[in-house]
């Protein structure tokens, strides 16, 4: 944002003062990103009748699946970026709304790609009581052990023992090989994504749980392993496992 | 992002004009920290994002004290926490939660939190805000929801109106409730014992506490350190072990860590027995006598205590009798009778 600040100020002021309050910053657009979750082909919902087939053959249904995206930022194909500043999302399958993120005043321009981190930065899990998405009232929060649950998946499956299966995965130490935080960067293949107070971009991107199970790491079976409570060896491989769960779709300009 | 900041504050009254912000400021009291002596540390928690007044203090006193925060309505932090106790649970070595169920550790004493690092026997959590989300949430303690808990005050007769005069917010939030609670158990500072008269040139160590007070100072005091007599870090005293509760290694896991606990502070050590992390030993001479023959080696033991002959610290009859008269010298009285600390009326 190279913009003269003195001038900027006063004007902005007055607009906001009269318009609402949720209008973009001049020479900025809104983006909407559309998280569409799969497992595999199918759509990913909760307490399906069906259950789904991981790579392993374990049967699956999913009674919690919710994670955060944290600090977004855009690129462009100048090298430079955006970041959103206050950039912290839980996203939920029980709250439909949630999978649709919408980012107000992106700086106008054409960006190649999103990077973010799945989970939240080891700041925030040191700094005492937050809101808003980060609020632990959303139980994405360790009591006994202070730090964020960055995923939680939660469901039934015949395999696991006792029938059900609880991943809470998180840790935000380097110490002890306790870092979960995983970085995505996506790349929109070339396409570019316009913003501006003419545009209205929607950037559609899926979220493959089976990727969870079968993700590039190892194969994650149920029978052996149903339950992740805290950071650790265990938190890292599954960690590593989503990682591979976003891919780019396409754009609507 | 700093250039954002500037907007806002800029904006801030022509925004509040427009009525499209949340705030409404509430009227905010100057209230200013309990004053902890020079010889003190500096403080960890110094109320920085959230700002000390006579409300937030007085709010987090009631809700202290006030057993709507437990599934049933039976329990408080008072419950396990009392002030005639210097906040810990005299006598017992487990507290019982809601419906009398017992956890693993016995309930330490709370004063001076605004020094600490991390809470929690094994240094578990990071942050004095989020302390009283553990005992909230955990079953065997007040069985509680946070979501279900802001529900109900925002439901509750009284509380609304009081956290809108504390905070200027329009409607409660559990980032307000743990403010409220923070600058009540921030501000719990007990520097009134009779060894801080004698820090402060007032009154003269017996003979007795003198001997106890050099003594305590060659042996002790590697981790029962500073005035605030901890180091804030974590050792393996040597205490019997149990593999079910294995400390610091829980949180951490690093095998090194087995067996070490959060040093305590060792004031108001007389009011507060049973004492270590399960509450084992019942007097301070069992304590003493603990040092003196029962410390058990085992890989993490502290050097300090495996440095002689044999392990522990040796100490004599006359070493045990002087170094409880020294002890007797951390009880501050005027902190477990001050009104300020007290159960709202
Ligand atoms: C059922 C008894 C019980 C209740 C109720 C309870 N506590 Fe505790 N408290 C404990 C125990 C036991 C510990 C030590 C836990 C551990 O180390 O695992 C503790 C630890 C603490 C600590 C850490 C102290 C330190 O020096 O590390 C603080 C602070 C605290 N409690 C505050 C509270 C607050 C605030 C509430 C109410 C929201 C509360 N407690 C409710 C039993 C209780
Ligand atoms: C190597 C460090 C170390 C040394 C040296 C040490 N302590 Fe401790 N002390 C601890 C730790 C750690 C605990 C808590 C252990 C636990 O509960 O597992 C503790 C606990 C205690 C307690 C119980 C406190 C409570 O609130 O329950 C007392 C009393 C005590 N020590 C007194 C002494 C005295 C007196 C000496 C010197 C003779 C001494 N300590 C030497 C580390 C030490």
């Amino acid at each position: 944002m190279k913009f003269s600040r003195i001038l900027l100020i006063p004007a902005l002021a007055a607009t906001l003062f009269i318009s609402a309050c949720k209008e973009d910053l001049p020479g900025t657009g809104t983006l909407s990103v559309e998280l569409e979750h799969l497992f595999d082909t199918k759509a990913l919902e909760l307490n399906t009748a069906t259950p789904y087939v991981s790579g392993s053959a374990e049967e699956i249904t999913f009674t919690t699946f919710k994670y955060y995206i944290s600090n977004v930022r855009l690129q462009k194909a100048d090298g430079t970026e955006w970041a959103e500043p206050e950039s912290y999302r839980l996203i939920d399958l029980a709250n439909a709304a949630s999978t649709l993120m919408t980012f107000d005043s992106v700086p106008e321009g054409e960006y190649t790609g999103i990077t973010f981190t799945i989970g939240v930065d080891s700041l925030r899990n040191v700094s005492g009581a937050q809101t808003g998405a980060l609020s632990p009232s959303n139980e994405m929060f360790w009591s006994w052990n202070s730090g964020y649950i960055f995923l939680k998946a939660e469901g039934n499956s015949p395999q696991a023992s006792g029938g059900k299966f609880e991943f809470h995965i998180g840790g935000f130490r380097n110490a002890n090989n306790t870092n979960a935080l995983q970085e995505v960067e996506i790349s929109f293949g070339g396409e570019s994504l316009k913003t501006g107070s003419k545009e209205e971009p929607e950037l559609h991107l899926s979220v493959n749980a089976k990727e969870f199970f079968d993700g590039h790491h190892t194969a994650l079976k149920l029978a052996e392993l149903s339950v992740v409570h805290m950071p650790g060896a265990d938190a890292i491989e599954i960690a590593e496992n989503y990682h591979a769960m976003f891919e780019f779709e396409h754009i609507h300009q | 992002m700093r250039h954002r900041i500037r907007l806002k504050l800029l904006l801030a009254p022509l925004l509040l004009l427009a009525a499209c912000r949340e705030g409404v400021p509430g009227p905010q009291l100057p209230f200013t920290e309990v004053a902890a002596p020079a010889y003190f540390p500096e403080a960890q928690y110094r109320f920085e994002k959230n700002p000390l007044t006579q409300k937030g203090f007085e709010l987090g006193r009631r809700l202290f004290y006030d057993p709507i925060l437990s599934i049933d309505s039976t329990v408080s932090c008072a419950s396990c926490h009392k002030q005639s106790a210097a906040f810990s649970d005299p006598g017992l070595a487990l507290s019982p939660g809601v419906n009398g169920l017992k956890g693993t550790r016995n309930s330490p004493a709370l004063f001076n939190l605004a020094w600490n690092k991390a809470f929690m026997w094994d240094g578990g959590v990071n942050h004095i805000e989020i302390m009283p989300l553990a005992p909230i949430t955990n079953p065997v303690e007040m069985n509680q929801k946070l979501s279900h808990l802001m529900a109900r005050l925002k439901a509750h007769p009284e509380y609304p109106r009081q956290f809108r005069e504390a905070f200027g917010k329009e409607e409660i939030d559990d980032q307000q409730f743990f403010y409220a609670l923070a600058q009540f158990m921030g501000n719990m500072v007990s520097a009134n014992a009779p060894y801080d008269e004698f820090r402060q040139g007032i009154r003269p160590l017996s003979a007795s506490e003198e001997a106890g007070r050099l003594l305590f100072e060659q042996t002790c005091s590697t981790c029962h350190a500073t005035a605030l007599f901890t180091d804030h870090s974590y050792h393996n005293n040597g205490l019997e072990s149990n593999p079910s509760d294995t400390g610091l290694e829980r949180i951490d896991l690093n095998p090194a860590s087995r067996g070490k606990f959060k040093t305590p502070s060792l004031r108001n050590i007389a009011l507060t027995a049973p004492y270590m992390h399960d509450g084992r030993f019942q007097t301070l001479r069992e304590v003493l006598d603990f040092y003196d023959s029962g410390v058990k080696v085992s890989p993490t033991l502290d050097p300090a205590l495996n440095a002689g002959p044999r392990p522990g610290i040796p100490l004599t009859e006359a070493d045990k009798q002087h170094l409880l008269s020294f002890l007797n010298c951390l009880t501050d009285s005027v902190f477990v009778s001050n009104p300020m600390y007290q159960a709202p009326r």
